[in-house]
């Protein structure tokens, strides 16, 4: 029941007075409703800002505490490999170097982690290089060679030999090795194949395997960070989620991005796009977008 | 079998010429594994002793004298920080301090350069990227 009602009759200066204090205690009750809004609006933002700091440190942390029981895992299991070569039977020295190679992905998921956190605190510094894109490639391809031959797979890659790039050679390694090697996590016969496509002052690296493919539905989700740790999909994604999400967060800061193709059952296309002279400077940098 | 003639000819590490003392090396390091990994990869090439923590370092630096020192950075009682400042201090540049450490933020580089290492290795490691880079700052 709005007061206008009680004025249709004789308006004196009293009735007018107490109108109006009453509007303009409704005004000042608007205010301080708003006041509070606006307070309320800051605590929460400080509170999500600790949280996110929280998080930030703990990943840190944990990447330490993570870290340090792999120096004596790796660094046993090396010593021991290197120097039992010719003493041992094949079969063990093959499964010494199973150890390594798993607690080589072990490392990666962390520190995948811990980039995670670097890129969230805007922390991530980028350092350009010359790169070969080939001699880049190769080495991965190297890398790779041993878990690929263990399931019958073929690695072929097509790159122009005298390709240079000027870019972040670890970021870029990162992100070619996380692609290539959930390639072939995920193809069990068939063929890996990396493909080179210069677009302007772009480059396009292509990881084309014959894999499992991956569902429609699931497509858009698989670039969003953290997908891989919600339950139910962990069995579908085994070990890609983390790993791609921030590949996809070292391509933009490279320059490009991250794109797929895929067909289920048929196989996936995992593009990479970065600019081939990386002028850091020059980027308005995708810092503290990435909280969406 | 041993012959005399072997049993004579030692193993040329244990000649006490100039040419073939071995350099010193001291490994500070609060974890027993990684103390244990890091000597078994040294052992064979440098004279290697140990200290537990920052503290520990420091005074060894005055017993056993290294010329250089794999410093972690997380240690109890006093970091490695602090003990390459003190370090740095007392003796000047005169030895080689080599980070050692989990920590792999280039913060944390750079926290660790101007305390005064002079290069920094993040663990994991392989053994021979923490032996080649022994040798090489040992043979500057």
């Amino acid at each position: 029941m709005g007061p206008g009602r009680q004025f249709e009759g004789i308006v004196s200066v009293k009735d007018l007075i107490l109108h109006q204090s009453r509007e303009i205690s409704e005004q000042l009750e608007v205010i301080q409703k708003k006041d509070q809004l606006i307070s309320d609006v800051m605590n929460r933002n400080q509170e999500l800002a600790l949280a996110s700091r929280m998080k930030t440190e703990f990943l840190t942390n944990m990447s330490h505490e993570l870290r340090t029981p792999l120096v004596s895992i790796i660094g046993f299991t090396d010593l021991v490999r290197s120097q039992s070569e010719g003493m041992l039977p094949g079969i063990h020295l093959a499964n010494l170097d199973r150890v390594l190679s798993s607690s080589r992905d072990l490392l990666d998921l962390i520190n995948n982690l811990l980039d995670l956190s670097k890129v969230e605190a805007g922390r991530m510094n980028i350092e350009v290089e010359p790169v070969r894109l080939n001699e880049l490639v190769g080495e991965l391809t190297e890398r790779l060679s041993v878990l690929a031959a263990d399931r019958d797979l073929e690695l072929r890659s097509a790159v122009p030999e005298n390709l240079e790039l000027m870019t972040d050679r670890v970021k870029l390694r990162q992100v070619l090795l996380n692609l290539m090697s959930n390639a072939v996590k995920f193809t069990e016969k068939g063929s890996i194949s990396v493909e080179v496509d210069e677009d302007g002052p772009y480059v396009a690296i292509d990881v084309i395997d014959t894999g499992i493919g991956i569902r429609k539905e699931d497509l858009s989700r698989l670039l969003q960070r953290f997908e891989q740790l919600d339950t139910g999909r962990t069995k579908r994604f085994q070990g890609s989620g983390l790993g791609l999400a921030i590949s996809r967060e070292l391509a933009q800061l490279l320059g490009g991005d991250i794109t797929v193709d895929s067909e289920f059952g048929q196989g996936s296309r995992f593009r990479v796009t970065v600019l081939k002279q990386l002028d850091p400077a020059a980027m308005q940098r995708p810092h503290g977008l990435s909280t969406n | 079998m041993n012959t005399p003639a072997t049993r004579i000819s030692q193993p040329p590490e244990s000649r006490p010429t100039a040419a073939t003392i071995k350099r010193r090396v001291l490994i500070v390091e609060d974890i027993k594994f990684n103390r244990e990994l890091v000597e078994q990869i040294l052992t064979h090439d440098f004279h290697v002793d140990m200290a537990w923590d920052g503290l520990m370092a420091v005074e060894k630096t005055d017993t056993f004298r290294p010329e250089l020192i794999l410093m972690d950075i997380s240690l109890p009682r006093m970091d490695g920080l602090e003990a390459t400042r003190r370090i740095r201090a007392k003796h000047g540049n005169s030895l080689r301090i080599v980070a050692l450490s989990a920590h792999a933020y280039p913060h944390d580089f750079r926290l660790a350069k101007e305390a005064g290492v002079d290069d920094y290795l993040t663990k994991p490691f392989l053994p021979k990227d923490l032996l080649s880079m022994v040798k090489r700052h040992l043979s500057k």
